[in-house]
């Protein structure tokens, strides 16, 4: 008897020590195309995906320990940031564009407004060393993470090792991200059948269709490609879009097509935060100067919308605001982990 | 028995490999055939080498033009931050000779579009740049009397893996007198490198543009076989 308990332990322990972590699939409506991320190297687990929900909000990430990436990417604004046009960084410095939000990144394969990063994993180097952001090496956050009471053990769960790495970091930092899955709003739930759209968002969607979902292509309401919508060029900051980083003179002033989802909670639009309303937004669109040689092609036909329209189509543009997603616990700040943390410290 | 034999061979090289001798292919920077100290000013322009790093990757061996072997064994990032000399030991049968070596200098595109991984190819190596996706391929930094930058500083981050700026280097060196050992000593000839760009024009590369392609080209081309 004693000895067959002493092996049900051993063997619970063998199990345990194997069965190390939960898998976790990314769960998503049957009408999203496949995620562009490549799950088998980075396979989603419940400790990984904690993990970088920590990183995410843990200052640590920055020079001086004041500024997170939550700092500009709150989860109350479906992950962009509201208070600004440019974004803020460390010591209150300003940055040249406005944060975007982040979902459904797991559907995206170019990153950045230009286009700058080309993966998922490697963004976070970005403003992890932008010295208007959080001026940090990835090398001084191993250093700084590894003499760290939590941190460690925190890696070991996710891990398996506690010997912590910038790739682990940038992984685990990924694995949170693609959690942020938006695709419970209005509009999806027409999609699966459950509710109907008022007369309004009906023609506000056919009035989409028409004139914007060749760029803000259905359902991510984004293609990801790079476009030139009209936006003039801002004399403060110059920037030419995508040509900064290709070099290549047909990418000056194109920009990524940023998804449409959740516009009620990550205002200000566009690469620079130019338009705080929709409206304004709309009017843009429509006073489009057609002279321009350099508009995409989709919109060097005019877009006419008379103001009943205008409204139509922000009715249709507010059923893609998905409630549930900005308020989901899940994915706001770690309180368990992280205030366990200053209290260890 | 025959089978059995057939089998490993076929399955396990590095049994094989494991019952022969190994050799060592380096690599040392050189200045005028010495190797050079980091740190210490070489010439009339007291040229000086604070940081040497690399990639190199596919070593492939050839006898006669036909490719003998070739070792898959990821990237290696060589780092002359302590050492004069750096590289590694490999392994191979004894009969195995060869006439010429090809490697790559640098990270291939498709590691480059593949997300984050591990060891070498860590961006906390400080081989990565940040602001924009890409390995740095190969980083060399430094102080020349003649180059007319603050403290005389130049900075050059050679990478990029996208048309028109790809930087990786397909390298191919003859190797006339194989010596007994087999070791190999790859010399990187940082005069002659000196010699072909010029420090007023082209001091600082951060990124990957028609000149960082020049520069990667330059550099394949003073690479050589010491004593050959
Ligand atoms: C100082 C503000 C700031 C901080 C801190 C910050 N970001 Fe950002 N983030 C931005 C801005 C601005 C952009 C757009 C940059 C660009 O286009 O050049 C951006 C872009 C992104 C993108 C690309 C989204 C897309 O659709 O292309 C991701 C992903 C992201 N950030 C994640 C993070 C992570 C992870 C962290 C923490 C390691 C972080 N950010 C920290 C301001 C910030
Ligand atoms: C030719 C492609 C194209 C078409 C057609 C197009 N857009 Fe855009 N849209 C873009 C690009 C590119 C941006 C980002 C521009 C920038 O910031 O420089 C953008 C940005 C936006 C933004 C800002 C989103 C944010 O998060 O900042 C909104 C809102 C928007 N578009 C709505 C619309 C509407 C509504 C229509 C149809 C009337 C439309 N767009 C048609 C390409 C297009």
């Amino acid at each position: 008897m004693k000895l067959k308990l002493i092996c049900i332990i051993v063997l619970t322990g063998f199990i345990s020590s194997f069965v190390v972590d939960e898998m976790v699939e990314l769960v998503y409506p049957s009408y999203f195309p496949s995620p562009a991320y490549n799950f088998s190297n980075n396979q989603l687990t419940k400790s990984k995906i904690e993990l970088g929900r920590a990183l995410f909000y843990d200052p640590i990430l920055s020079k001086d320990n004041s500024i997170s990436c939550a700092s500009c990417h709150s989860p109350f604004n479906a992950f962009a940031h509201t208070d600004h046009d440019l974004s803020h960084g460390i010591d209150d410095q300003k940055g040249t564009r406005n944060a975007p939000a982040l979902f459904n990144l797991a559907w995206q394969s170019s990153f950045m407004w230009d286009g700058a990063i080309n993966h998922l994993d490697m963004q976070a180097l970005a403003p992890i060393a932008h010295p208007k952001e959080m001026n940090e090496t990835i090398e001084n956050v191993v250093k700084k993470l590894q003499t760290t009471s939590l941190y460690p053990d925190l890696f070991k769960d996710a891990c398996g090792d506690s010997k912590i790495t910038g790739s682990k970091i940038l992984k685990a930092l990924s694995q949170f991200q693609l959690t942020l899955v938006s695709a419970n709003s209005k509009y999806d739930q027409m999609k699966m059948g459950e509710i109907e759209f008022s007369e309004q968002e009906k023609n506000g969607y056919q009035l989409f269709q028409k004139n914007c979902n060749s760029c803000h292509t259905e359902p991510l309401f984004s293609s990801f490609e790079f476009a030139n919508n009209g936006l003039s060029v801002d004399t403060t900051l110059n920037d030419f879009g995508k040509f900064t980083i290709t070099k290549i003179v047909s990418d000056s002033l194109l920009f990524k097509i940023p998804s449409l989802r959740n516009l009620s909670f990550s205002y200000p639009y566009m690469h620079d935060g130019r338009f705080k309303k929709l409206n304004d937004v709309l009017k843009h669109y429509t006073q489009l100067d057609h002279k321009n040689k350099l508009l995409t092609k989709p919109l060097q036909n005019p877009i006419e919308l008379t103001s009943n329209e205008k409204t139509d189509l922000i009715a249709f543009l507010l059923t893609l605001d998905d409630q549930s997603f900005v308020f989901d616990k899940k994915h706001r700040f770690p309180r368990n982990i992280l205030l366990q943390n200053t209290n260890k410290n | 028995m025959k089978l059995f034999f057939t089998l490993l061979t076929l399955f396990s090289p590095h049994f094989l490999i494991a019952q022969t001798s190994s050799f060592f292919i380096s690599f040392t920077p050189t200045y005028n055939g010495v190797p050079m100290e980091l740190e210490k000013a070489y010439g009339s322009d007291s040229l000086k080498i604070e940081t040497l790093k690399f990639y190199i990757s596919d070593i492939s061996f050839f006898n006669q033009e036909q490719q003998w072997f070739k070792f898959q064994d990821g990237y290696q990032l060589l780092d002359f931050s302590n050492e004069l000399k750096t590289g590694k030991s490999y392994g191979a049968p004894s009969y195995f000779s060869y006439s010429h070596i090809e490697f790559d200098l640098g990270v291939d595109s498709l590691t480059n579009v593949s997300g984050a991984m591990e060891g070498p190819l860590d961006p906390m190596n400080g081989m990565y740049w940040t602001w924009q996706s890409g390995y740095i391929n190969f980083k060399l930094e430094g102080t020349a009397a003649n180059c007319p930058t603050r403290k005389n500083e130049f900075t050059f981050h050679l990478g990029g893996y996208q048309a028109p700026y790809a930087g990786k280097q397909r390298i191919s060196l003859p190797i006339e007198n194989l010596p007994s050992t087999r070791d190999i000593e790859i010399e990187i000839p940082i005069d002659e490198l000196f010699q072909k760009i010029n420090l007023n024009d082209n001091n600082e590369i951060m990124s990957p543009c028609a000149t960082s392609v020049e520069m990667a080209k330059i550099l394949a081309s003073v690479l050589k076989i010491k004593n050959n």
